[in-house]
């Protein structure tokens, strides 16, 4: 679950980190191939590929004007694909119109017909489709059930509240039985508390439908966290990584997707050569490579497409700092894996956030955001202090 | 909402002032229109000695029997069409670019910004030369409340179509609905208040259009209004009278009909 796929015109084609183990000899239910669409004369995607494969979450993450809306909106046949194609459960349906495609379509306001009651509302896909009048009825009472709606069936959508009314929509996406769910920002309406609480939601309905594909769009960091099984992060209408979450979070590929995700710190850094200290792999199998920022060495991990001489950027979390002890001696590479990164420099300013203290501490060629527990002895502001960090925590991306 | 600041006082006064203007002006000539349609004589300042006469006179008459019902029958019929080709336009407006859709609006407008004497005239002229020779027919008359009505219906339509919630008919469409199932029962299904309000306003237009019609209604096809005007060029004015009345009271009942109708399908 480490491997990245990273894109960009510097390195090979993408590593796609599947979910879960067997699931590439499934076919995928999406398979996006080369996509390239237009606003007029603007590009807005470029040489998408993705797969979703069944039981698999896939977020499209990115900030807003990122290309992961249109790239949904494609998808679901509202955008037209102006090159590659689009093949959803094995047919090419590039060219179809979208009540051609069979997905499941959830958006941000919700949009329930609002002339219509509930359970009308469910049944609208499948009246679409001329099922029988039993069959629907059955579909709407174990879709609305399977919400948790089964209540409120008779009530108009402006009865409902706003996360009544998005799990109303659920229900009349799933009930046509999709290929796959593609939700466009589906909370991005709510407030923090109910948002949370459609997270689990969210967590709970693929539990029981673990055989459907899911694409999931937003733009909060911390949504696609909870539901991903894999994160495809946009910018600019590129796919600049994907990968599992926690693969991206621990060992990002490049400097955007570190700045994507959590609080990182990018310092700039001359990776060292040579006599020094040369890079290595450990008997683990993870490789390490010196550098120096402010006069001072570290030890970074590197990845596959780390650089390997000039300028890099260290890409640290905030959290990994820890103040060092004050007896503590630099790590000198003596004593194996054991050994911390130490980096000194003075204190700049100190807030209390409540869970933890944040300092900025000045190094000369950079400053340094630091988290650390509320507990520790808090420096004052002009002390010189010494903050150390496992070489784990510290990866090193080539600069932008 | 008091955007003035006046002291009670000069609000009264200025409320009694201009209702009693709005009651001379407005309500007092359809008040002596009552009386005169019920009264025997008019030799005073009001009308006089009651009866229904007028009244039964009128629904006595089979010329003006039939103009009533020319009245209804044209405008339901010029409604009708009108509600068609509005809402037509205002989708497709939906699709055509900015330049396209100004030339649509302004096609609509056209024949309720000029005269309706002028809008007669010119349909008149236009359809009385051969291969064009269709004057003389009811077809002409109800195609001419068509241009004067269609312009209520497109704009109802269209101010209904910007209000739609968005994504509607997209969600419609991914749902399974072929286009044609979209535009039943999403697009003209929510549509319908404003498609009614439309039609209602047409429909009482077009029972009142009188200057357009009379230049060009065939013998025997005389609505409501042209009769309406040659009774009281004839000086039969409490004929004239009685039969407004009737014209109200058609007009009312349609609207209220469909008001009905409209309410049952909703329910």
């Amino acid at each position: 679950m480490s491997s990245v796929g990273i894109e960009s015109p510097a390195t090979e084609s993408p590593i796609v980190t599947p979910a879960k183990e067997g699931e590439n000899e499934r076919p995928p239910r999406i398979a996006v191939r080369g996509l390239g669409v237009s606003y007029g004369t603007q590009r807005v995607l470029e040489a998408i590929d993705l797969e979703v494969f069944p039981g698999e979450v896939v977020v499209l993450l990115g900030r807003s004007g990122s290309g992961k809306s249109t790239l949904l909106r494609a998808i679901a046949g509202f955008v037209t694909a102006e090159s590659g194609s689009i093949v959803l459960g094995g047919r090419d349906l590039t060219r179809a119109p979208p009540h051609a495609r069979g997905l499941g379509l959830v958006v941000q306001n919700y949009a329930l017909f609002p002339h219509m009651r509930v359970e009308e509302n469910v049944a609208f896909g499948l009246r679409a489709r001329r099922r029988s009048r039993a069959d629907t009825m059955a579909a709407v009472t174990r879709f609305l059930d399977l919400v948790g709606m089964g209540a409120y069936r008779q009530r108009y959508p402006r009865e409902l509240s706003g996360g009544q009314q998005q799990r109303v929509a659920l229900a009349r996406a799933l009930a046509i039985e999709p290929d796959a769910l593609l939700l466009d920002e589906p909370l991005s309406a709510l407030d923090a508390p109910l948002r949370a609480e459609m997270i689990e939601e969210l967590r709970r309905l693929h539990e029981r439908l673990p055989d459907i594909a899911v694409v999931h769009v937003t733009h909060d960091q911390s949504e696609a966290m909870a539901l991903a099984d894999r994160i495809v992060l946009l910018h600019e209408g590129r796919i600049v990584a994907q990968g599992s979450p926690r693969a991206l979070y621990d060992r990002p590929p490049n400097a955007r997707t570190a700045r994507f995700f959590g609080q990182a710190n990018l310092l700039p850094v001359t990776i060292l050569q040579g006599a020094e200290r040369p890079a290595h792999t450990d008997a683990g199998g993870s490789a390490w490579s010196p550098v120096c920022i402010a006069g001072q060495t570290l030890l970074a991990a590197t990845t596959t497409s780390s650089p390997t001489n000039g300028r890099a950027l260290l890409c640290v979390r905030a959290s990994e700092f820890r103040l060092a002890r004050p007896s503590g001696a630099a790590g000198d590479g003596s004593d194996g894996g054991a050994r911390m990164n130490v980096l000194q420099g003075r204190v700049r300013s100190v807030h209390w956030l409540g869970a933890t203290q944040r300092l900025l501490v000045d190094l000369g060629e950079a400053t340094i955001r630091a988290e650390l527990p509320e507990r520790t002895t808090v420096p004052r502001p002009g002390e010189t202090i010494a903050l150390e960090f496992a070489p784990e925590g510290a990866v090193l991306l080539a600069e932008e | 909402m008091n955007g003035l600041y006046l002291t009670d006082r000069a609000r009264r006064l200025w409320a009694t002032l201009a209702l009693t203007l709005c009651t001379v002006v407005f309500g007092l000539p359809l008040l002596v229109l009552l009386l005169a349609s019920f009264a025997g004589h008019w030799d005073a300042l009001w009308p006089s000695s009651p009866t229904w006469a007028n009244l039964r006179g009128v629904l006595a008459s089979a010329e003006e029997r039939a103009a009533l019902w020319h009245s209804v029958a044209t405008a339901g019929a010029a409604t009708v069409c009108a509600l068609v080709l509005g809402a037509w336009g205002a989708l497709a407006g939906r699709r055509l670019g900015r330049r396209t859709r100004i030339c649509v609006d302004t096609l609509f407008v056209l024949p309720i910004t000029v005269p309706s004497v002028t809008v007669g005239l010119a349909l008149l002229v236009t359809f009385s030369r051969p291969p064009l020779l269709w004057n003389g027919t009811v077809s002409l008359v109800v195609l001419t409340h068509v241009a004067l009505v269609a312009s209520y219906a497109y704009a109802n339509a269209k101010a209904g179509l910007e209000r739609l919630p968005a994504h509607l008919e997209e969600m419609a469409a991914s749902l399974g609905g072929s286009p044609w199932f979209v535009l039943r029962k999403v697009t003209l299904a929510l549509l319908m208040p404003h498609l009614l309000a439309g039609a209602a306003l047409g429909f009482a237009l077009s029972m009142g259009e009188l200057g357009a019609t009379i230049m060009l209604y065939p013998p025997g096809w005389a609505t409501a209004p042209v009769e309406i005007f040659s009774l009281s060029d004839r000086g039969s004015v409490f004929s004239a009278a009685a039969l407004s009345l009737a014209l109200l009271a058609a007009t009312a009942t349609a609207l209220v009909a469909l008001e009905r109708w409209a309410a049952s399908r909703r329910h």
